[in-house]
This record gives structure tokens, C-alpha cells and sequence, in this order.
């Protein structure tokens, strides 16, 4: 367990974030009809890269201390790296086999505990967490957190405003169809949107400094949780059974020619043959 | 925070047989009764058969239990009405308060949800705030008779696979289910049930995250739309998307984009189909220069049908389509635009 952080004024900031495939380069083989994971590299989820730029432009503006966690695999540390690179001041990497298989219910109450150790040395007054991951996509554990800890939450938002003396922050959370700018008062949890803003690139002396920084590993023991609270025990929900869904290729009727508008009359027939154009 | 790790813990397992009843929950904004609210009863009737359980629709608002006959009419038993000002809206605080306050009460086994974004809000806190779990987002709902279990599936990552959620310990097994994927079951006038009307005292202390402002944000029809002209990488700028929209303004459709052309900033991030976009399945789909990578395909693979024009014969997206031409968008779509106007 690191020594209790430096005093500093501003705003606390707590930054979660998970390591995810890279979405883009995904293809399903069209031969083995499975996900092509080779060459696939682990990302920061992107709604994440928000969620740390927010908290680096709430620090640019009010000062203060940023610790960004991640509950994953060893080499998860690449990315906390990258965020420390960016200007982050702390990462915590929470890695244990006890944590794997947990669900959003024992993955948000790891995250709060961690917080709620943090708060204890000094005052957490921000949490901020990405909309939902590119993996898993439940939105559920900003929210669980907010909930576990007893704090207010502002979910999916596209702006954030926070008033430090009067310990209140202003978010605008974008709906279906709809807006909404909120208020609470901090501490709270908030969930950025993915590309509420555009994230800051590494200068040449944060990625020196990062390479430099000791990024502590928590494991379960560290945290005193109780064994059946986290990872596959602690979860409510369990996989019952996986199915392999029909193949979703179709036969392609490639139209061919050299003659573009003769093929463009081609499509426009076929779709009217098909029902689907009018 | 208001608690400290001493405070917080585990979800207890619970006497299951205490737990009766399938429960959705209604959404609306400014009087206005939203649709999943009537599209969830179809994966909800299922569970209730399958159960044997009585169907209720959970209706907290201001002035809405107008809304809880029509809810009856499209299959629910029961409505419970909770009508107070502060309920008028969506907030996170008293929705949670009420909701678990009545779990805790009358004891629901099962709790669907619309994986809305204040329903994905609202759900996560109650399953804390229970001890229960929450499935994420499911496109497939069913039960387990014997087992008198809720199972819940939802596409694991790529779509290439659909993962059954179970929850054997604990009560209510809550899931999201995705919007705009549910039929509405069709309206029954001779249909009838009971409506309870519940009231709570609740204040502003049970409210910490307020609403200061709202207002209604242009919607692009995209998951009401017949047809959708999708843009990717290979529109190669603003001038693509021009085209685009020409072409669907000739077909009476809207304009979708795969991640790679919101992320270049050509078109805002409401016309995003994908996995971090909207899920689709129109009549017609027509994919321009977009390659056909997972996160985008698996939110508009089940389109009637698909149309892909690519200058690259091997791009994926030909496997995925009915109809392909291999071809510059540039080259072919002024083409296409031409021949739809000429149609008739």
C-alpha cells in the first residue's frame, strides 16, 4: 500500500477506466467465420480517453490531482501508463485472478472500495468513468459505483462545470431526443460521452515522466475485501450458455460493368424488384 | 461519500420463493409516453407465461395515469401508479427510491427495463441498491419454466455470438432490453386489468442530481427509417456525405455513418451505426465506402436488405451484402442518385 498522498488543493479526482480489444480492426474471418483477434491490440476504451481528458481540463482549470484505476490484466499498466504520459499524477492497477469473471456488481463495488480507501487519505470529489465500454457495453458501472458509495450521479454527458468553493458541478447529459443540464453536489459520479471532446496527445516529457513512474499493483489481499464480494463469486448474474448465431454472410450479387450508369440502373431495378424501393 | 467501505458490501442472497411476478418499467417525457414502454411488454408477456406470473407495468410520474389503460390495452395485468411532482421527469435519485421501495414491498422475481439511456441510468443503482443483478441491453428474453429463471441474451462482442444471462441467487433478475428491437403488441380495447395507485412522500432531499434545463434535441430518424444511405472511411470527406444525402433525399431515407467517418468529423455522431452507435434493421441499407468492420456491422446486419459499393472487391462488408458494385462512391453514387430520380 502506497504512503498517503501529498496534500493538494483543487479537485480529487478519480478517473476509472478499462483496457479494451481495438473495435475497428475486428473482422470476422470469412473462411473460419470466427473474430480474427490476432494483430488486435488492446486500447484504452474509448469513452475512457474522454472521461481522462475531462478530468486533465477540470485540473488545467481549478488545479488539483488526478489518480486513474483499472481493474484488469497485468499488461493493463500500458494503458494507465499512456494516461500518466498525458498528465494524470497517479494510477492504480487493481490486478488479481480473484477479480476475473466479475460482473458490473462486484466490478463497481471493487472501484468504490478503491475510492472509498482513496477518500479516506484524502477527499475524492470526482469520479468519472466513460459511458459504457466498447466490450461490454452496459453503462452499469458508473452508476453502481455512484450507488455503492452513496453519491450523487450524472450519467452520458456531453459537458461538465464544476464550481469548487461551492462544491457543485453542472453537467449537461445528452438523452434519446432530448438534453438535460443538471446539478449536484460533489462528491459525485459522472459518465463522459464518447467524444465530448477531443483527447490531449502525450507531450515528450509526460511520456518521459510516465516511463519513469511506479505504477503500484493492488491485489485483493491489499484491499481486504472479502473473497466472496469479488470476481466471479461476488457476481449476481452468471453466463448460462453461449450460442454461435447462424452466419450472418449472404450471397452478394456482384454487378458488374464498365458502364456506371448502366449498372446504377441495374441496383435501382433490383431494389425495386426486391420491395424495398418504391 | 456518504458511506465508507465499512458501509458497503455484497448483494445477500435471498429466500427466493418470496419473489412473484414480472414487472416492466414505463417510460415517458413531457407527456409524452415513450414506445419502449409498450415494446417491452412483448419479451415481458413471454416471461409471465412462461412463469406463470401476473404482468405489471410500473407507471411513476406526474398527471400520467392516463397512460395506464392504454399500458393495459397492449397486455399488462397491472399498473401501479405513482403520481408525484417530483416524479414528473426522470431524475436517478427518486426513481431509484420508489422503484426499490416497491421491490421491497411486493417482491417482483423478474424487472425489464429499456436499455434507454435513463433506463441503463436507473438500472444499474437499483440492482445495487437491492443486492440484485442486471443484464445489460438484452436483444432476447425468455424464461425458464422449471427453473422459474429469466433468461437474458445479448450479443457478446463482434455479434457473432449471443451470451444467456442467469441469475440463480438473487431477486429481482433485472435486464435492459435494446430499444426499438420489440414489437408493440397490437392493441386489445376489450382488454382489461387493475390499476393501484401508490403514493410516496418524497422531497427535494430525496433529490441530489436536479434538473436545471431541458429541452428536445432533433432526433435523426434513424431506427424508424425504411432506408438508410450509410457513409464510411472511403467517403474521403464532407463532399461524400453531400452525396449521401442526395441519395437519400431521391429514396425518402436518412443518412447513417460508421464510426470511422463521425470520428473524421464528417457527420455528427446522432447518424452513427454501429456497436457505440444506433442498432438499425431497415428495409434497405445501402454501405458507401464502408469497410465492414464488426462494430459497425453488428448494429445493421439484420437489414432487409443490404447494399455495399466499395472500391475494394475484398472489403468484408460484400460478404455481409445482397447486392454489391465495386466502384469509387465518388464515380458510382452521382450514378445511382441519377438512376433513382429516372426510377419512375
Amino acid at each position: 500500500m502506497p504512503a498517503a498522498p501529498m496534500q493538494h488543493s483543487g479537485l480529487n479526482i478519480v478517473v476509472c477506466i478499462k483496457q479494451v480489444p481495438h473495435a475497428e480492426n475486428l473482422i470476422i474471418d470469412p473462411v473460419t467465420k470466427t473474430l480474427r483477434r490476432e494483430g488486435v491490440k488492446a486500447v484504452i476504451n474509448p469513452p475512457d480517453e474522454n472521461a481522462t481528458e475531462l478530468a486533465l481540463q477540470l485540473k488545467d482549470k481549478h488545479g488539483g490531482h488526478i489518480t486513474v484505476i483499472t481493474m484488469g490484466p497485468p499488461s493493463a499498466i500500458s494503458a494507465l501508463q499512456d494516461l500518466l504520459a498525458k498528465g494524470a499524477d497517479d494510477a492504480i492497477l487493481l490486478s488479481d485472478r480473484a477479480f476475473a469473471g466479475a460482473d458490473t456488481y462486484p466490478t463497481s463495488l471493487t472501484l468504490a472500495w478503491v475510492i472509498a480507501m482513496l477518500d479516506e487519505q484524502h477527499k475524492v470529489d470526482l469520479v468519472i468513468c466513460g459511458e459504457e465500454t466498447t466490450d461490454s457495453s452496459t453503462a452499469h458501472v458508473g452508476p453502481g459505483i455512484a450507488e455503492h458509495l452513496d453519491i450523487p450521479q450524472a450519467t452520458f454527458i456531453e459537458s461538465l462545470e464544476v464550481d469548487p468553493s461551492k462544491g457543485i458541478a453542472r453537467a449537461k447529459r445528452m438523452l434519446e431526443g432530448a438534453y438535460e443540464i443538471v446539478e449536484f453536489p460533489l462528491p459525485g459520479v459522472v459518465t463522459a460521452s464518447f467524444n465530448m471532446n477531443v483527447p490531449r496527445k502525450a507531450t515528450l516529457t509526460g511520456k518521459v515522466r510516465s516511463k519513469k513512474a511506479r505504477v503500484p499493483t493492488w491485489t485483493a489481499e491489499n484491499l481486504q475485501m472479502p473473497r466472496e464480494w469479488i470476481g466471479l463469486k461476488g457476481s449476481p448474474t452468471s453466463v448460462g450458455k453461449i450460442d454461435t448465431q447462424e452466419s450472418e454472410f449472404r450471397n452478394c450479387d456482384l454487378l458488374s460493368g464498365k458502364d456506371l450508369e448502366e449498372v446504377s440502373k441495374k441496383l435501382v431495378k433490383g431494389l425495386v424488384d426486391k420491395g424495398v424501393l418504391q | 461519500m456518504r458511506k465508507t467501505k465499512e458501509m458497503i458490501g455484497a448483494a445477500p442472497c435471498k429466500d427466493l420463493s418470496a419473489y412473484k411476478g414480472v414487472w416492466t418499467l414505463a417510460e415517458h417525457r413531457d407527456g409524452i409516453l415513450k414506445d419502449i414502454t409498450l415494446e417491452i411488454l412483448t419479451p415481458a408477456r413471454v416471461v409471465a407465461e412462461k412463469l406463470n406470473a401476473e404482468l405489471c407495468t410500473l407507471l411513476l410520474g406526474h398527471g400520467v395515469e392516463r397512460f395506464a389503460e392504454k399500458i393495459i390495452r397492449h397486455g399488462a395485468d397491472r399498473v401501479i401508479v405513482v403520481d408525484h411532482p417530483l416524479l414528473a421527469n426522470y431524475m436517478t435519485e427518486p426513481y431509484t427510491d420508489v422503484i426499490t421501495k416497491l421491490i421491497n414491498e411486493r417482491k417482483p422475481e423478474v424487472l425489464l427495463i429499456g436499455a434507454s439511456r435513463n433506463g441503463r441510468d436507473v438500472s444499474s443503482r437499483i440492482a445495487v441498491r437491492v443486492g440484485a443483478g442486471v443484464s445489460a441491453d438484452c436483444t432476447e428474453i425468455n424464461a425458464d419454466k422449471e427453473k422459474q429463471l429469466l433468461l437474458a441474451s445479448r450479443p457478446a462482442f463482434g455479434g457473432r455470438q449471443l451470451a444467456t444471462i442467469i441469475c440463480k441467487a438473487h431477486r429481482p433478475q433485472i435486464a435492459t432490453t435494446r430499444i426499438g428491437l420489440f414489437p408493440i403488441p397490437k392493441e386489445d380495447s376489450s382488454r382489461k386489468g387493475s390499476i393501484d395507485k401508490v403514493s410516496v412522500v418524497l422531497d427535494q432531499s430525496n433529490v441530489r442530481t436536479r434538473i436545471i434545463e431541458s429541452g428536445a434535441v432533433p432526433e435523426i430518424p434513424l431506427q424508424k427509417s425504411k432506408i438508410i444511405v450509410s457513409g464510411g472511411r472511403g467517403m474521403e470527406g464532407c463532399d461524400g456525405f453531400k452525396l449521401l444525402k442526395d441519395l437519400a433525399e431521391a429514396m425518402n431515407g436518412v443518412v447513417g455513418a460508421s464510426r470511422a467517418a463521425v470520428d473524421a468529423g464528417w457527420i455528427s455522431r446522432e447518424h452513427q451505426v454501429g456497436q457505440t452507435g444506433r442498432a438499425v434493421s431497415p428495409e434497405l441499407y445501402i454501405a458507401c465506402g464502408i469497410s465492414g468492420a464488426v462494430q459497425h456491422v453488428c448494429g445493421m446486419k439484420s437489414s432487409k436488405v443490404i447494399v455495399a459499393i466499395n472500391n475494394d472487391p475484398r472489403a468484408a462488408i460484400f460478404k455481409y451484402s445482397d447486392i454489391g458494385i465495386v466502384g469509387d462512391v465518388n464515380d458510382v453514387l452521382p450514378q445511382v442518385i441519377k438512376a433513382v430520380r429516372e426510377r419512375k
